[in-house]
């Protein structure tokens, strides 16, 4: 069977580069503002005013890799239908229209399915298990965080 | 004929019907000659019949049809409307309750009824006594035991199945209501941006003109809250019939008494409520009221009571589930918090019977000697607890040995928009509901002393704990404090203690909006709002925090 054309977002984060379906992302900011968030791990920057609604904005190269969390990026708000969640990201290189492969096990959100691009296999991170993740961590405390 | 339009009214007009109808069966076992509660589960199961035929439902329309026969045969006194009918009756209306779920969820009303069907239309009287129809007009008792002789019981003058001769309602999705409180919730957030434009530019007009907008986004917001208001007894209509359910599962006599039932609170919170009252009943008949034979040892009649009542105080509703049963022993509960280890010996030494109580809803806590079935294992006073606080809700208990348990939670009326204390703690900003406040303090000093590695401080008479919402929040501790130190005073599982702030920043009525996934799940924020200045402040559930 033949698997269907998507559209992804590409995007950086620490020198690597990620895959979001574009149908995921419900929109991409340049600039936000953003207040703390008590109790929170340090990859939280905070939590933003969208459109009226809190949103925690979550540095996704922080909460990769434990870098310190950053105050500048580009912010992607993910679809309302999986989570009230922005990532923090480095930047946005294009949209690309393709097909994802699974290339790791189901239960790898980060790297278990991916999209072949320009000879290089970019990580499409599952953005539903990413936030059961989330929730999960938090869950046990407020101010641990797991890292993938 | 397209009929899927009509299917949201459909579901909806059955649901009340239901309703109606374990209400009435209940009723009509402590009074079965109640010819008008008759006339109503007859009309009831017949209009149920009706509209499940006419949305081509027919398994739904075929049980209804032979609910309404068994009816029928009792409406022209061929039997008695006694414990088994009304078993068999329950026993449809629930699975006419599955079939509606399965239309909501996926269109289809098909389940296997057949068994049920043949038990409903081959019913016979217990015995030929009982075929005489009981005299109609019976004295109406306020209570009837539950039971194995049952019959359950709502206070009279409360019958749910009336309406107002000629009251002109309007059917309104909830959906339209949710969003009309939203939008109203937006206009304050609005109003407050307003606001704090006209106090910088120093207009007196613009001052005047957003204190009159104020005033009407306040009577707006009043307005659209009264709409969603619901009374209590949309929510104690199931409790008759799950306490008939339970006290004939534990072999048990108890009466119920249900007043306040106009009170009215809004639907969410009815709704919220809906499962710990559920609870809270269920553990009082199970772990509360004694079994007959012991009551009657300890010289109290047989049938146990259970009241429910339901009264306004000032902003906020108080529910109160007493029993005449067992009762709790204060001192067997500390020791048993501090054999699982939740307290240690000197907490336990110094806590009140009250503040004791309040132990039954740590996590884990149990002192009954076996976990039934009845109660179940999975929900207990904790998550009661927490449902409560999640919407600013609270809960008290009161007990004596052998006099019986009074649990009291205290609700507010409306949730989503409520009056905030803002405070000032390192560099952030957060905010208290201040129905969770039971007072703000500037502490003096020389009041304050060392025990062990708790730092308290003297009020009055009373030794208060004081712990710091920097060290809570993990904030750097603020350096330098004045004479006074700003706190917070709330309680804390059962007790009073002081939150040390870095300041107080003032009194703001918000606009609360609930964190979704993945932030719902961080222990001690109820959610966030958007102040004046389009800041966004975190919305903090003190009892939460120290969890």
């Amino acid at each position: 069977m033949k698997a269907q054309q998507e559209r992804f977002l590409i995007v950086s984060v620490s020198d690597k580069r990620f895959a979001f379906p574009l149908k995921d992302i419900a929109e991409v900011m340049e600039t936000f503002r953003t207040y703390p968030i008590p109790k929170a791990p340090p990859e939280y920057v905070g939590v933003m005013n969208s459109h009226g609604a809190p949103v925690p904005v979550l540095d996704f190269g922080s909460f990769l890799h434990g870098r310190p969390a950053r105050q500048s990026g580009t912010i992607l708000v993910i679809d309302s239908r999986i989570g009230s969640l922005a990532l923090l990201v480095d930047g946005i290189e294009k949209i690309v229209s393709g097909c994802t492969a699974e290339t790791g096990s189901e239960r790898d959100w980060l790297s278990g399915t991916s999209l072949e691009l320009e000879m290089e296999t970019i990580p499409s991170p599952s953005l539903e298990k990413l936030v059961a993740l989330l929730e999960e961590t938090l869950q046990g405390s407020g101010a641990t965080s797991r890292k993938p | 004929m397209d009929m899927t339009q009509y299917k949201d009214l459909f579901i909806s007009e059955v649901r009340e019907h239901l309703h109606t109808m374990n209400d009435t069966i209940v009723a009509l076992e402590r009074d079965p000659g109640d010819r008008d509660k008759i006339d109503t589960l007859f009309r009831m199961a017949h209009s149920i019949k009706g509209m499940a035929a006419s949305m081509g439902y027919e398994a739904m329309a075929e049980l209804a049809h032979t609910m309404e026969d068994l009816m029928d045969k009792v409406r022209k006194a061929a039997f008695v409307f006694e414990a088994g009918i009304a078993d068999l009756l329950l026993e449809g209306a629930d699975r006419l309750a599955d079939m509606v779920r399965g239309v909501a969820e996926d269109g289809t009303s098909e389940q296997e009824i057949s068994g049920l069907l043949r038990k409903l239309a081959g019913y016979t009287p217990a015995s030929d006594k009982q075929r005489k129809r009981s005299a109609p007009g019976l004295q109406r008792d306020e209570t009837v035991p539950l039971s194995g002789k049952p019959g359950v019981t709502e206070s009279i003058g409360q019958k749910t199945g009336d309406r107002k001769a000629g009251q002109q309602t309007v059917r309104v999705r909830t959906e339209v209501l949710d969003s009309l409180v939203n939008i109203t919730g937006e206009l304050v957030t609005t109003k407050n941006r307003l606001a704090t434009i006209a106090g910088a530019s120093g207009s007196r007009s613009l001052d005047t003109a957003v204190s009159d907008l104020s005033r009407q986004v306040r009577e707006l917001h009043d307005e659209i809250l009264k709409l969603r208001l619901m009374p209590f007894g949309a929510a104690a209509d199931r409790l008759p019939r799950t306490l008939r359910d339970v006290a004939k599962k534990s072999g048990k006599d108890v009466s119920l008494r249900i007043s306040g039932r106009e009170i009215e609170l809004d639907r969410s919170i009815l709704e919220e409520i809906a499962d710990p009252l559920l609870h809270i009943l269920r553990n009082a008949v199970d772990h509360g009221i004694e079994a007959p034979e012991e009551r009657l040892a300890a010289g109290k009649p047989p049938c146990g009571t259970i009241a429910i009542k339901a009264r306004k105080e000032h902003d906020r509703v108080i529910i109160s589930i007493s029993d005449d049963g067992r009762g709790m022993d204060p001192c067997r509960i500390i020791a048993a918090a501090q054999e699982k280890g939740l307290i240690s010996e000197d907490e336990g030494a110094r806590l009140s019977p009250r503040q004791a109580f309040l132990l039954t809803c740590l996590p884990g806590f149990s002192t009954a000697r076996e976990v039934t079935g009845i109660s179940g294992r999975g929900v207990g006073m904790d998550v009661v607890r927490s449902s409560l606080m999640s919407i600013a809700g609270n809960l008290s208990i009161d007990s004596e040995p052998g006099r019986g348990t009074i649990v009291n939670l205290s609700l507010p009326m409306t949730i989503s928009i409520i009056q905030v204390l803002l405070v000032g703690c390192a560099s952030m900003c957060v905010a208290f509901p201040v129905d969770k406040i039971l007072r703000t303090i500037d502490i003096r000093r020389e009041t304050m002393t060392t025990s062990g590695r708790r730092t308290v401080f003297m009020l009055g008479n009373e030794r208060i704990p004081l712990l710091s919402l920097s060290r809570l929040l993990g904030l750097p501790f603020p350096s330098g404090r004045g004479a006074g130190i700003p706190a917070v005073m709330v309680e804390l599982r059962g007790r009073k203690a002081g939150l040390v702030v870095d300041r107080f920043i003032g009194q703001q009525d918000v606009f609360i909006k609930p964190f979704g996934r993945p932030l719902n799940r961080l222990k001690g924020l109820m959610g966030g709002a958007v102040l004046g200045d389009g800041q966004i402040v975190c919305i903090l559930d003190p009892a939460e925090l120290v969890r």
